[in-house]
Protein backbone atom coordinates (compact mmCIF):
# COMPACT_ATOMS: atom_id res chain seq x y z
CA UNK A 1 0.00 0.00 0.00
CA UNK A 2 2.96 1.94 0.13
CA UNK A 3 2.11 4.19 -3.41
CA UNK A 4 -1.45 4.57 -2.46
CA UNK A 5 0.08 6.57 0.64
CA UNK A 6 2.74 8.33 -1.69
CA UNK A 7 -0.35 9.34 -4.12
CA UNK A 8 -2.60 10.29 -1.02
CA UNK A 9 0.63 12.51 0.27
CA UNK A 10 1.38 13.61 -2.87
CA UNK A 11 -2.31 15.25 -3.55
CA UNK A 12 -2.40 16.51 0.12
CA UNK A 13 1.30 18.41 -0.27
CA UNK A 14 0.01 19.88 -3.98
CA UNK A 15 -3.20 21.43 -2.98
CA UNK A 16 -3.54 22.70 0.33
CA UNK A 17 -6.71 24.73 1.20
CA UNK A 18 -6.13 27.52 3.80
CA UNK A 19 -8.64 29.18 6.19
CA UNK A 20 -7.58 32.81 7.26
CA UNK A 21 -8.51 34.02 10.81
CA UNK A 22 -8.24 36.64 12.59
CA UNK A 23 -7.25 36.23 16.13
CA UNK A 24 -7.93 40.22 17.81
CA UNK A 25 -4.86 42.02 15.39
CA UNK A 26 -4.85 45.33 13.25
CA UNK A 27 -5.07 44.28 9.89
CA UNK A 28 -2.03 44.66 8.79
CA UNK A 29 -0.95 40.81 8.58
CA UNK A 30 -4.54 40.17 6.95
CA UNK A 31 -4.27 42.60 3.72
CA UNK A 32 -0.31 40.89 3.52
CA UNK A 33 -1.59 37.56 3.37
CA UNK A 34 -4.18 38.46 0.79
CA UNK A 35 -1.52 40.03 -1.30
CA UNK A 36 0.44 36.79 -1.23
CA UNK A 37 -2.54 35.31 -2.91
CA UNK A 38 -2.30 38.07 -6.00
CA UNK A 39 -1.11 37.23 -9.15
CA UNK A 40 2.40 39.23 -8.55
CA UNK A 41 3.18 37.03 -5.30
CA UNK A 42 0.92 34.14 -6.91
CA UNK A 43 0.65 31.58 -3.71
CA UNK A 44 -2.06 29.61 -5.65
CA UNK A 45 1.27 28.44 -7.86
CA UNK A 46 1.12 25.88 -4.61
CA UNK A 47 -2.34 25.00 -5.25
CA UNK A 48 -3.53 27.19 -2.33
CA UNK A 49 -6.71 28.77 -2.42
CA UNK A 50 -8.97 30.63 0.20
CA UNK A 51 -11.60 28.53 1.34
CA UNK A 52 -14.44 30.07 3.35
CA UNK A 53 -15.69 27.17 5.63
CA UNK A 54 -12.39 25.30 7.97
CA UNK A 55 -14.30 21.76 7.04
CA UNK A 56 -12.90 22.15 3.91
CA UNK A 57 -9.14 23.43 4.95
CA UNK A 58 -6.15 21.92 5.68
CA UNK A 59 -4.53 24.61 6.72
CA UNK A 60 -5.42 27.17 9.38
CA UNK A 61 -3.61 30.58 9.17
CA UNK A 62 -4.02 32.78 12.02
CA UNK A 63 -2.71 36.44 12.99
CA UNK A 64 -2.83 38.66 15.64
CA UNK A 65 -2.44 38.00 19.33
CA UNK A 66 -5.21 35.54 21.10
CA UNK A 67 -7.37 37.54 23.19
CA UNK A 68 -9.03 35.71 26.13
CA UNK A 69 -12.35 35.94 24.75
CA UNK A 70 -10.92 34.56 20.99
CA UNK A 71 -8.94 31.82 22.40
CA UNK A 72 -12.56 29.76 22.50
CA UNK A 73 -13.19 30.29 18.79
CA UNK A 74 -9.56 29.76 17.74
CA UNK A 75 -9.81 26.22 19.37
CA UNK A 76 -13.56 25.72 17.88
CA UNK A 77 -11.99 26.16 14.39
CA UNK A 78 -9.39 24.03 15.11
CA UNK A 79 -11.68 21.06 16.22
CA UNK A 80 -13.38 21.71 12.98
CA UNK A 81 -10.82 20.75 10.62
CA UNK A 82 -10.43 17.53 9.35
CA UNK A 83 -7.62 15.49 9.74
CA UNK A 84 -4.31 16.21 8.98
CA UNK A 85 -4.35 19.78 9.79
CA UNK A 86 -1.63 22.20 9.96
CA UNK A 87 -1.54 25.26 11.47
CA UNK A 88 0.38 28.48 10.76
CA UNK A 89 0.89 32.12 12.77
CA UNK A 90 1.72 34.92 10.60
CA UNK A 91 3.36 37.78 12.72
CA UNK A 92 4.91 39.29 15.66
CA UNK A 93 1.50 39.27 17.44
CA UNK A 94 1.22 35.27 17.02
CA UNK A 95 4.19 34.86 18.46
CA UNK A 96 4.91 36.56 21.56
CA UNK A 97 2.82 38.92 21.79
CA UNK A 98 4.25 41.75 19.68
CA UNK A 99 3.23 45.09 20.55
CA UNK A 100 0.40 44.02 22.98
CA UNK A 101 2.43 41.69 25.43
CA UNK A 102 2.01 42.37 28.98
CA UNK A 103 -1.68 43.49 28.32
CA UNK A 104 -3.69 41.58 30.78
CA UNK A 105 -6.62 40.67 27.64
CA UNK A 106 -4.34 38.19 26.17
CA UNK A 107 -2.40 35.16 25.99
CA UNK A 108 0.49 35.99 24.87
CA UNK A 109 1.28 33.87 21.66
CA UNK A 110 -0.86 31.10 19.85
CA UNK A 111 1.32 28.21 21.12
CA UNK A 112 -0.99 28.89 24.30
CA UNK A 113 -4.11 27.13 22.56
CA UNK A 114 -2.68 25.26 19.46
CA UNK A 115 0.53 23.14 18.02
CA UNK A 116 2.21 25.37 15.64
CA UNK A 117 3.81 23.76 12.40
CA UNK A 118 5.12 27.26 11.06
CA UNK A 119 5.85 30.97 12.25
CA UNK A 120 6.00 33.37 10.25
CA UNK A 121 8.18 36.25 11.95
CA UNK A 122 7.35 40.22 10.52
CA UNK A 123 5.03 42.97 11.84
CA UNK A 124 3.78 42.95 9.29
CA UNK A 125 5.80 39.93 7.27
CA UNK A 126 6.51 41.14 3.84
CA UNK A 127 4.51 38.31 1.20
CA UNK A 128 7.93 37.27 -0.21
CA UNK A 129 8.56 36.06 3.38
CA UNK A 130 5.23 34.23 3.78
CA UNK A 131 5.56 32.59 0.42
CA UNK A 132 8.90 31.31 1.42
CA UNK A 133 7.71 29.96 4.79
CA UNK A 134 4.71 28.04 2.98
CA UNK A 135 6.91 26.67 0.23
CA UNK A 136 9.18 25.15 3.01
CA UNK A 137 6.45 24.14 4.93
CA UNK A 138 4.82 22.17 2.41
CA UNK A 139 8.41 20.41 1.38
CA UNK A 140 9.09 19.63 4.91
CA UNK A 141 5.45 18.30 5.65
CA UNK A 142 6.22 15.80 2.74
CA UNK A 143 9.43 14.33 3.98
CA UNK A 144 7.36 13.82 7.22
CA UNK A 145 4.61 12.46 6.36
CA UNK A 146 5.74 9.92 4.02
CA UNK A 147 8.84 9.33 6.52
CA UNK A 148 11.75 9.75 3.92
CA UNK A 149 15.02 8.01 5.11
CA UNK A 150 17.71 11.30 5.25
CA UNK A 151 20.49 9.82 4.00
CA UNK A 152 24.35 10.17 5.61
CA UNK A 153 26.73 11.93 3.51
CA UNK A 154 29.77 11.09 4.33
CA UNK A 155 31.76 14.20 4.89
CA UNK A 156 34.76 14.98 2.97
CA UNK A 157 37.75 15.97 4.77
CA UNK B 1 -21.09 8.12 -13.96
CA UNK B 2 -19.47 10.06 -16.61
CA UNK B 3 -19.34 13.11 -14.41
CA UNK B 4 -17.16 10.97 -12.08
CA UNK B 5 -14.76 9.39 -14.89
CA UNK B 6 -14.32 13.00 -16.24
CA UNK B 7 -13.79 14.40 -12.16
CA UNK B 8 -11.21 11.30 -11.86
CA UNK B 9 -9.49 12.00 -15.02
CA UNK B 10 -9.25 15.34 -13.63
CA UNK B 11 -7.57 14.39 -10.51
CA UNK B 12 -5.17 12.32 -12.49
CA UNK B 13 -3.92 15.14 -14.98
CA UNK B 14 -3.68 17.40 -12.05
CA UNK B 15 -1.45 14.56 -10.00
CA UNK B 16 1.11 14.65 -12.88
CA UNK B 17 1.23 17.55 -14.46
CA UNK B 18 3.40 20.35 -12.82
CA UNK B 19 3.47 23.90 -11.61
CA UNK B 20 1.30 25.73 -13.88
CA UNK B 21 2.84 29.45 -13.33
CA UNK B 22 6.40 29.80 -13.11
CA UNK B 23 9.01 29.22 -9.78
CA UNK B 24 8.13 32.33 -7.53
CA UNK B 25 11.26 32.32 -5.46
CA UNK B 26 13.44 32.31 -8.90
CA UNK B 27 11.60 35.78 -9.90
CA UNK B 28 12.12 37.29 -6.28
CA UNK B 29 15.54 36.66 -6.77
CA UNK B 30 15.25 38.85 -10.66
CA UNK B 31 13.36 41.81 -9.15
CA UNK B 32 14.79 42.13 -5.13
CA UNK B 33 12.98 44.24 -2.52
CA UNK B 34 13.84 48.01 -2.60
CA UNK B 35 16.80 48.80 -0.98
CA UNK B 36 15.12 50.87 1.82
CA UNK B 37 13.13 48.11 3.21
CA UNK B 38 13.09 47.23 7.13
CA UNK B 39 14.16 43.54 8.51
CA UNK B 40 16.58 42.81 11.78
CA UNK B 41 18.51 45.12 13.01
CA UNK B 42 22.81 44.67 13.30
CA UNK B 43 25.19 46.30 15.41
CA UNK B 44 28.72 47.68 14.59
CA UNK B 45 30.92 46.03 17.04
CA UNK B 46 33.99 48.91 16.99
CA UNK B 47 31.62 51.52 17.18
CA UNK B 48 28.92 50.37 19.99
CA UNK B 49 30.03 51.67 23.32
CA UNK B 50 27.55 49.53 25.78
CA UNK B 51 25.06 52.55 27.00
CA UNK B 52 22.32 50.24 26.31
CA UNK B 53 19.73 53.00 24.97
CA UNK B 54 18.77 50.67 22.11
CA UNK B 55 17.57 48.00 25.56
CA UNK B 56 15.73 50.63 26.47
CA UNK B 57 14.16 52.29 24.02
CA UNK B 58 13.15 49.26 22.35
CA UNK B 59 9.22 49.00 22.74
CA UNK B 60 8.64 45.20 22.51
CA UNK B 61 11.67 44.43 24.81
CA UNK B 62 13.09 42.15 22.37
CA UNK B 63 17.02 43.24 23.16
CA UNK B 64 19.05 42.31 26.59
CA UNK B 65 22.41 43.31 27.85
CA UNK B 66 24.95 42.08 30.20
CA UNK B 67 28.46 44.73 30.66
CA UNK B 68 30.71 45.51 33.25
CA UNK B 69 31.98 48.95 31.46
CA UNK B 70 31.98 50.26 28.11
CA UNK B 71 34.55 47.67 26.51
CA UNK B 72 33.38 44.59 28.19
CA UNK B 73 29.50 43.56 27.12
CA UNK B 74 27.16 42.18 25.32
CA UNK B 75 23.66 42.39 23.63
CA UNK B 76 21.45 39.90 22.55
CA UNK B 77 17.97 39.56 20.69
CA UNK B 78 15.14 37.63 20.60
CA UNK B 79 14.37 37.50 16.52
CA UNK B 80 10.38 36.83 16.24
CA UNK B 81 9.64 39.54 18.80
CA UNK B 82 11.52 42.27 16.99
CA UNK B 83 8.91 44.31 14.78
CA UNK B 84 11.52 46.36 12.42
CA UNK B 85 10.75 49.44 13.93
CA UNK B 86 13.77 51.49 13.84
CA UNK B 87 13.50 53.16 17.08
CA UNK B 88 16.75 51.94 18.37
CA UNK B 89 18.79 52.92 15.01
CA UNK B 90 17.02 56.27 16.21
CA UNK B 91 18.18 56.43 19.57
CA UNK B 92 22.03 55.13 19.11
CA UNK B 93 24.21 58.02 20.40
CA UNK B 94 27.16 56.20 18.16
CA UNK B 95 25.40 55.11 15.22
CA UNK B 96 26.65 51.47 16.08
CA UNK B 97 22.89 49.71 15.41
CA UNK B 98 21.27 49.36 12.17
CA UNK B 99 17.91 48.45 10.67
CA UNK B 100 19.88 45.50 7.97
CA UNK B 101 18.42 46.43 4.59
CA UNK B 102 19.68 42.87 3.41
CA UNK B 103 17.10 41.97 1.11
CA UNK B 104 17.75 37.97 1.01
CA UNK B 105 17.11 38.03 4.80
CA UNK B 106 13.67 39.57 4.38
CA UNK B 107 11.94 36.60 3.27
CA UNK B 108 13.91 33.97 5.37
CA UNK B 109 12.03 34.87 8.56
CA UNK B 110 10.06 32.37 9.29
CA UNK B 111 11.20 29.08 11.44
CA UNK B 112 9.43 26.20 13.02
CA UNK B 113 10.33 26.86 17.17
CA UNK B 114 10.27 30.74 17.82
CA UNK B 115 10.65 30.19 21.98
CA UNK B 116 14.37 29.26 21.69
CA UNK B 117 15.24 31.57 18.51
CA UNK B 118 17.77 33.63 20.20
CA UNK B 119 20.65 35.52 18.43
CA UNK B 120 23.87 37.36 19.62
CA UNK B 121 23.98 40.76 18.21
CA UNK B 122 27.45 41.93 19.59
CA UNK B 123 29.96 40.47 22.51
CA UNK B 124 33.12 42.51 23.20
CA UNK B 125 35.81 42.18 25.16
CA UNK B 126 36.13 39.46 27.93
CA UNK B 127 32.63 39.01 27.04
CA UNK B 128 33.98 37.55 23.42
CA UNK B 129 33.49 34.03 22.71
CA UNK B 130 33.09 31.47 25.92
CA UNK B 131 30.76 34.19 28.12
CA UNK B 132 28.72 34.99 24.83
CA UNK B 133 27.82 31.34 23.62
CA UNK B 134 27.29 29.94 27.65
CA UNK B 135 24.91 32.83 27.39
CA UNK B 136 23.45 32.04 24.44
CA UNK B 137 23.15 28.31 25.73
CA UNK B 138 21.21 29.60 28.78
CA UNK B 139 19.18 31.19 27.05
CA UNK B 140 18.01 28.56 24.67
CA UNK B 141 17.65 26.20 27.82
CA UNK B 142 15.19 29.13 29.32
CA UNK B 143 13.25 29.01 26.09
CA UNK B 144 12.95 25.19 26.40
CA UNK B 145 11.80 25.27 29.83
CA UNK B 146 8.65 27.79 28.34
CA UNK B 147 7.94 25.54 25.62
CA UNK B 148 7.16 22.99 28.26
CA UNK B 149 5.35 25.14 30.41
CA UNK B 150 3.22 26.28 27.67
CA UNK B 151 2.86 22.70 25.87
CA UNK B 152 1.36 21.53 29.97
CA UNK B 153 -0.89 24.91 29.78
CA UNK B 154 -1.99 23.86 26.61
CA UNK B 155 -3.13 20.16 27.71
Amino acid sequence: MGWLKKFGVNCAVRSPWIIHMNAGGCNGCDIEIVDALTPRHDLEQYGITLRGTPRQADVLVITGPVTAQVAERVKRVYEQMPLPKFVVAVGNCCTTGGVFQECPFILGGLDHVLPIDAWVYGCPPRPENIVHAVATLLGKLKVDLIGVEKKDIPQEE
Amino acid sequence: MKKVLVMGGEALKNQAKGPVTKHVLKRIAENPPPEDIRTLPTIIEDRCIMCGMCVDVCPTHCLGIEKNDKDNGMIWMLRPQCMWCGNCQTYCPKDAIHIDVDPTLSYSLFSFNVRQDYEMLTAKGSFKGDTADKKLQELIEEGGKKLKEIEEFRG
